[in-house]
């Protein structure tokens, strides 16, 4: 029992390092800063519509790619030890909150509704601010009711337990 | 001997009237006790002014029973027993010695004052949990008191700085607040993968810088001329748009040739052209004889 465990480790140990082998592949580096083989086929595919792999590119154009990649490898090393833990999470929940508000639709009625009710409770609290007419405010109410629903539908699956 | 008569008489008649004045009003008040049985009417009730004359009823007390001072008549929420005896104490404060007895009221006011001691009690012997005691796990995640605590000092300005002190329904409330960041950043964390993250920060790096830079209208109008030249070389008859149309669009691009410019300053670039070898990306030996060190970046190879 004890050597078939040793071997399943060994397996995985071997495993785990022949993949670190094939994503490791360095095309070049800038400041020191890994550029993989997988991104710059990544960048060739694009650039060249699959034509091209960093294996059969030239010398010249070797150098082109790494010297093209290099800004943006160097904006992504220092946005990340830049950017402050707040800032990542701001970036990224803004993101993923647009990606889902853009499948959301909210028709006017919706809107409407949102707005009346708006009106009704600035009255109830005697509120002096100036409300702005529906055509104004809607594209904003309607924004903030698709992100509402949004949330709406993420708390509902949430397993919140009180002690 | 006439004088003897006359005072006898007078003693005589002084004593004997009283009498009789007693027997007249004791007949007179057993008339007005007596129901009447001749069949006249009874004028009793009515007063001479034409009002009525307010009928007094008598109203006969029967005190309830009470029960000893000792009784529990209820328990806090530890288990202590309520004694009548604090019930009745608590009763003489509030109506300022009016009613002293628990048992004189009616059933409902008793609960009424049981509860009410049952949360005096609960206020003077209340205790609230540890800052690091876990309130609520949400998805398995926990939430601990201090956060709780710090968002409800910070939602009710100072107010209210305990969650404990809540009652079930708003804690339920605070911890729905709570919660919604953390099954967002887990939504988040689910659902965008490290590429796209790296993009993320990338563009937030970028915006970010771009608000320290400043972008002259002279700079502006440089590129502008050099594009036009550079169309109109390419083709002499390109229609080329108004320079106010293209205001943003240079501006961004001045702006991200300034910032890439920075960036570029003193880069050390290598290049790895021989990958034939398996092994030439670990042995660091390998790598560096098979790559060629460029030179010092100065500008942004377009």
């Amino acid at each position: 029992m004890v050597n078939v465990k040793k071997v399943l480790i060994l397996l995985a140990l071997g495993f785990i390092s022949s993949s670190t082998l094939v994503y490791a592949k360095t095309a070049g580096t800038v400041n020191g800063i890994k550029i993989t083989v997988k991104e710059a086929n990544k960048a060739l595919n694009l650039l060249t519509k699959g034509k091209q792999t960093w294996a059969t590119l030239p010398k010249e154009g070797k150098k082109q790619l790494i010297y093209m990649l290099a800004p943006s490898k160097l904006v992504a090393v220092t946005a990340k030890k830049q950017l402050t833990k707040k800032e990542k999470e701001g970036a990224l929940a803004s993101y993923w909150m647009q990606k889902k508000m853009s499948k959301i639709n909210i028709s006017d009625s919706e809107a409407k509704t949102a707005y009346n009710k708006m009106l009704k409770m600035a009255k109830k609290a005697k509120s002096k601010a100036k409300i702005p007419s529906f055509k104004k405010a809607k594209a904003g109410l309607k924004m903030q009711l698709a992100q509402e629903k949004v949330v709406s539908k993420l708390m509902k699956k949430a397993k919140i337990k009180i002690k | 001997m006439k004088k003897t008569f006359l005072l006898t008489g007078f003693i005589v008649t002084l004593t004997i009237n009283p009498l009789f004045s007693d027997v007249l009003g004791n007949s007179l008040n057993n008339m007005l006790k007596q129901k009447d049985s001749s069949g006249m009417v009874n004028l009793s009730g009515i007063s001479v002014g034409g009002k009525k004359r307010p009928q007094t009823q008598r109203i006969k007390r029967i005190l309830p029973k009470t029960r000893p001072v000792t009784t529990v008549i209820g328990h806090y929420d530890d288990g202590k027993p309520v004694l009548k005896k604090e019930a009745n104490a608590y009763l003489k404060k509030v109506t300022k010695g009016k009613i002293k007895d628990l048992d004189f009221l009616p059933k409902k006011q008793r609960l009424i004052v049981l509860k009410d001691l049952q949360k005096m009690y609960a206020i003077k012997h209340f205790k609230s949990r540890v800052s690091t005691a876990v309130i609520a796990t949400v998805n398995g995640n926990p939430i601990i008191k201090r956060k709780a605590d710090n968002y409800l000092k910070s939602v009710t300005h100072g107010k209210v700085k305990d969650f404990d002190r809540l009652p079930n329904k708003q804690r339920l409330l605070v911890v729905q607040d709570l919660a919604k960041p953390m099954v967002l950043k887990e939504a988040i964390e689910n659902s965008i993968n490290e590429e796209e993250k790296e993009e993320i920060f990338k563009q937030m790096w970028i915006e970010k810088k771009k608000q320290t830079i400043t972008v002259s209208s002279e700079e502006m109008l440089a590129l502008y001329e050099l594009k036009k030249q550079k169309a109109l070389a390419a083709n002499p008859q390109a229609v080329i748009p108004h320079y106010m149309s293209l205001g943003d669009r240079l501006k961004n691009e001045i702006l991200e040739q300034k910032i890439m410019g920075n960036m570029m300053k003193d880069v050390n670039i290598t290049v790895n052209y021989d990958l034939n070898d398996t092994n030439d990306t670990i042995v660091t030996h390998e790598l560096n004889r098979s790559s060629v060190k460029l030179d010092k970046m100065t500008k942004i190879k377009e």
